[in-house]
């Protein structure tokens, strides 16, 4: 730690003034408490600052007024709790039993430690979610919260640094989301929800301002996986082109001009990053990617044998021997070398096998529907607004159409990226499943009866209101 | 046998490699970027505290309609 003195200590009270004007403003609205909470959980203002402010346990004063503030000072009409909470809360239920048993108590608790301020936040969030202004206003914290990291990354990439495991954000540690492959695939996760921002977004009204912001902030979020040399970013690139041709309303246009941009980008993209890219082809040739082939092994193994999980952590009991193939000297004269590695406790590098070897089958099988019926409901509602509206309204202009499909697109970028990363307790995955729900109680409840939809492009009947 | 590096949150991959990093040749990108999400944060805050339908949707709102 640095000497709270001269620029550390401006930045500290800079910092601390920043929470302190969030909490004070709180008193007159208590929903700002929960976006404090959201911007502290994301940002973490206590590791950027350099000695004072990380005296204040900032995120439990957060959660503490945010909790206390929904419950004795706003009103509960409109809060309902849907299903997908309650399976937050026996996701949660069940991560206590594992950790009681878990085969690193220590470790496993102090994951614990973390885990369940997620999951109880992502459960509490929708509570509070019950006006569309309240969805807007979390949805903008959240991403100009990511910005933060992401704005300072992307510009660091553009003016030359970062690498493998090199681009320090802020802070000078690689943990939650100031990870490499975890801001990738946070970064890219965010640009449906800036997207949507930029259209219907009433804090900051559309006009050229926010159209240009919000270029730039998506241009430093797909700088991301550059600067990171991050893998798992180029997958959710590929993977949110993909989403986003889906909902494209000039998909040929879209595709030619995203072509284009490939086109463009790839001559300027660093050599190390190309480089590192290329591995993707060849994992037998990287350490990293050999170990998630063999940690996979390994934890299906591991699950036959623990079926109820080995608690949080559990990967620490790993150890296998591999062998990586080198290229080694320059095209043409190029030889492989073989080299056979022995490695103990590595991380799972991905979040499907962290579920399953930390908390077995069942809780995989949980955090699957939960997380599976999330992609469901935003499809639901993506469908139900789709529908032509009596006077020719475009269905798909609407504003729930378009959070639903950006919550969706962000979601399942989240997903695919989940598949090289352990994230699967991540809290800005969490914050959007809360933030899913959210919008689907406010949908329910004010659009009407609660009918099971139909799937169907009909011909608009004489319905006002159906609903989902 | 490799360090184990997974010592905090969610288990990172990757090794501290911060030797060459850039940020402390670069405070002025740190405190730029700060000031504008924090800034803009700020701005949001403030007008959300002057709109009365972020606690209630029957009060008077901005636009009307289904794509208020």
């Amino acid at each position: 730690m640095r000497p709270s003195t001269g620029p550390g200590a401006m930045l500290d009270l800079a910092l601390l003034g920043f929470v302190g004007l969030l909490l004070a403003l709180g008193l007159r609205r208590p929903f700002l408490w929960v976006l404090a909470y959201i911007y502290i959980d994301v940002v973490s203002p206590q590791k950027i600052g350099w000695g004072l402010i990380q005296a204040f346990p900032l995120s439990l004063i957060a959660f503490a007024a945010a909790f206390t503030g929904w419950l004795f000072l706003d009103t509960k009409q409109g809060a309902r709790f849907t299903f997908r909470q309650a399976l937050i809360a026996l996701l949660l239920a069940y991560c206590a039993m594992t950790t009681l048993s878990a085969a690193f108590p220590v470790e496993a608790w102090t994951k614990w430690g973390w885990v369940w301020k997620a999951l109880v936040f992502a459960a509490f969030l929708p509570l509070t979610l019950r006006t569309k202004l309240r969805l807007e206003a979390a949805v903008l914290v959240l991403v100009l919260s990511i910005g933060t990291i992401t704005i300072n990354g992307g510009l660091k990439t553009a003016l030359g640094g970062g690498g493998y495991g090199m681009l320090a954000l802020l802070v000078r540690e690689d943990s939650g989301l100031y990870e490499g492959s975890i801001i990738s695939t946070a970064a890219i996760a965010i640009i449906p929800l800036v997207l949507w921002l930029a259209r219907h977004g009433t804090v900051f009204k559309p006009d050229w301002r926010v159209r240009l912001f919000a270029a730039a902030l998506i241009f430093a979020c797909l700088l991301m996986p550059v600067g990171t040399s991050a893998r798992t970013g180029l997958v959710c690139v590929a993977a949110l082109a993909v989403l986003l041709l889906r909902s494209a309303r000039r998909r040929f246009l879209y595709a030619s001009l995203a072509a284009v941009g490939v086109l463009v980008a790839v001559p300027f993209l660093p050599e190390k990053f190309t480089a590192r890219m290329e591995t993707i082809k060849t994992p037998e040739g990287d350490e990293s990617a050999s170990t998630r082939l063999e940690v996979w092994k390994w934890t299906m193994d591991y699950a036959r044998d623990h079926p109820l999980g080995g608690g949080f952590d559990a990967y620490l009991a790993n150890s296998f021997t591999y062998e990586t193939k080198k290229a080694v000297g320059v095209a043409p004269n190029i030889s492989y070398q073989r080299e056979t590695v022995t490695d103990k406790g590595r991380a799972y590098h991905s979040s499907y096998f962290e579920m399953l070897g930390e908390q077995g089958y069942f809780g995989l099988g949980l955090w699957l529907w939960l997380m599976g019926l999330g992609v469901w409901h935003m499809e639901r509602i993506r469908r139900r607004f789709a529908r032509p509206v009596p006077g020719g309204e475009d269905g798909t202009a609407t504003w729930q159409w378009g959070l639903a499909t950006a919550l969706q697109q962000s979601q399942l970028v989240y997903l695919v990226g989940a598949a090289f990363v352990g994230i699967a307790f991540q809290p800005f995955a969490f914050m959007l499943v809360g933030l899913q729900c959210g919008l689907w109680s406010y949908v329910r409840r004010t659009e009407a009866a609660p009918v099971k939809a139909r799937f169907k492009r009909a011909v608009p009947p004489v319905v006002l209101a159906p609903s989902i | 046998m490799k360090p184990v590096c997974h010592v905090s949150l969610n288990g990172p991959s990757t090794a501290k490699r911060y030797a060459k990093a850039l940020p402390a040749e670069s405070p002025l990108i740190d405190l730029f970027t700060l000031a504008l999400t924090h800034g803009l944060m700020a701005l949001a805050l403030f007008r959300l505290m002057f709109r009365a339908e972020l606690d209630s949707e029957d009060a008077p709102q901005h636009g009307a309609g289904r794509d208020a």
